[in-house]
């Protein structure tokens, strides 16, 4: 066997997120401690979440941002964009306003120096069309970011590749989250809804329509008709179908008629102890990886900051990293 | 170690000549445009404050709430407050002990849950400051 090189791995800062809201780290301070622990080299950001002046930095914000990266040795991996459709409470975005909104990142894109633009997977085939000429001349992939429950045969999925394939351009793709192929939904989703006052019966039957394979409109039937019984407010109600927003139960092989499109990818988290995810089939998505000889980057995306402000990014991406890096060497 | 980020911004509150002013944060990962504030209600000690008498200032501006949602290229950044401005005169002295509570609803707007309809969450939270 040829020794290839395999995928590069690094991490978001989005991972970092309590940190970042607490206001315990600068921009630089941030970068020293990801590259000091040696979380490198690959490094995603979220736009509006780092940058002030996102969506359009300014040159000083670019040229600050590269300087540091360099003395860090980090590489840029991916910036995160984000298509704002619903900004205004009256109208969704046009097709021309979601061009120039996404342009506008892209190009702070190109100033960064991120080879890759996740964007939501709502900019559509007929304007991620429109973005092609742009992302061409930079050199730079409009990726349309898949979440649960979009995974390789969902319709919306289809349209997108079907559109890839039809102009023929590598500067056009996805950026898939380990989210969609989750075994279970992690306790800490759990906790969340246990705190907020949901019975015990309640999780028990969420958990037993979670697990199943049953369309997903048959599932969130099922978990609204379990959450009235159980007499669930709103707020609950809306917690309980995060369940299914948030966790998505397709195959691991469903990744795979995906990876030609993929440069960069989310390596989703939410809690990794003795060695394993608890609840995301990391095993079976690095042998995956591995085997199909993917070099793309993989990004270190620790999502536990959305059940606890307690400060666990940095333990947990460290476990994370520790964890990937064996099963890639195996 | 860090202080957990509350909606309310501790100490924060201030005394001012027409009134009081408080901060309050963004409960989201990623900055928002104003537009995104969907709802917001606020009583001092237990009062309701009508909405007419709040103005909301970031970046060097004021706004009332109606204006908000024109606000789409107005980005409230995941670090920094949110400036709440009163005009209730007398109503907050310094160096008193007041009751803030809050609500607000924001609009998530790249996270479409429907045709037209987009994810919004609702954050509340009670606070005891003595107004600097």
């Amino acid at each position: 066997m040829t020794d290839k090189p395999g995928p590069i791995l690094g991490t978001t800062l989005y991972s970092f997120t309590n940190d970042w809201r607490q206001r315990l780290y600068t921009l630089e301070s941030l970068l020293e401690k990801v590259a000091a622990l040696g979380l490198g080299p690959a490094l995603e950001v979220v736009g509006f979440q780092t940058f002030r002046d996102f969506p359009d930095v300014s040159d000083e914000t670019a040229r600050h941002f590269r300087g540091l990266l360099d003395r860090h040795g980090l590489i840029p991996s991916c910036l995160g964009g984000n298509l704002d459709v619903g900004r205004r409470r009256d109208r969704l975005m046009s097709p021309d306003e979601m061009q120039t909104y996404t342009e506008r990142q892209l190009i702070s894109a190109q100033k960064l120096g991120f080879p890759v633009l996740r964007i939501q997977h709502s900019v559509g085939p007929a304007v991620m069309e429109r973005l092609a000429p742009l992302a061409d001349r930079f050199k730079i992939q409009v990726a349309a970011e898949l979440h649960s429950p979009l995974v390789a045969d969902h319709p919306a999925v289809i349209e997108l590749r079907e559109c890839y394939d039809r102009l023929g351009t590598p500067y056009l793709g996805f950026v898939p989250d380990f989210s969609s192929t989750m075994t279970a939904v992690p306790e800490g989703h759990w906790s969340s809804l246990r705190e907020a006052g949901a019975p015990e019966a309640l999780l028990a039957e969420a958990k037993a329509i979670w697990i199943t394979d049953r369309p997903a409109a048959e599932k969130f039937g099922a978990l609204a008709e379990a959450a009235a019984r159980h007499g669930a407010g709103p707020d609950l109600a809306g917690g309980l179908n995060r369940s299914l927003t948030m966790f998505g139960h397709a195959a691991v092989s469903q990744w795979t008629p995906l990876l030609p499109y993929v440069r960069h990818i989310h390596g989703k988290f939410y809690w990794v102890e003795a060695g394993r995810e608890t609840s995301i089939p990391y095993p079976e998505l690095m042998a995956l990886l591995k085997g199909a000889g993917y070099q793309g980057t993989i990004s270190a995306e620790w999502e536990g900051h959305a059940f606890s402000e307690e400060l666990l990014g940095f333990q947990q991406v460290q476990a994370w990293r520790a964890m990937c890096d064996r099963l890639l060497a195996n | 170690m860090g202080d957990k980020v509350t909606l309310i911004e501790a100490d924060s509150l201030k005394a001012t000549d027409g009134g009081y002013q408080f901060n309050v944060r963004l409960n989201w990962y990623r900055s928002l445009p104003l537009s995104s504030l969907e709802k917001f209600a606020l009583a001092l000690d237990g009062q309701p404050v009508p909405l007419e008498a709040v103005r909301f200032s970031y970046g060097g501006r004021e706004y009332e709430f109606g204006e908000l949602d024109e606000q789409v290229e107005t980005f409230w950044f995941v670090q920094d407050g949110l400036e709440i401005r009163v005009r209730q005169p007398g109503q907050v002295r310094r160096g008193e002990r007041h009751e803030l509570a809050v609500e607000y609803a924001l609009r998530f707007p790249y996270i479409a849950i429907g045709p037209g309809r987009f994810l919004t969450n609702t954050s509340r939270h009670t606070a005891t400051q003595v107004a600097g």
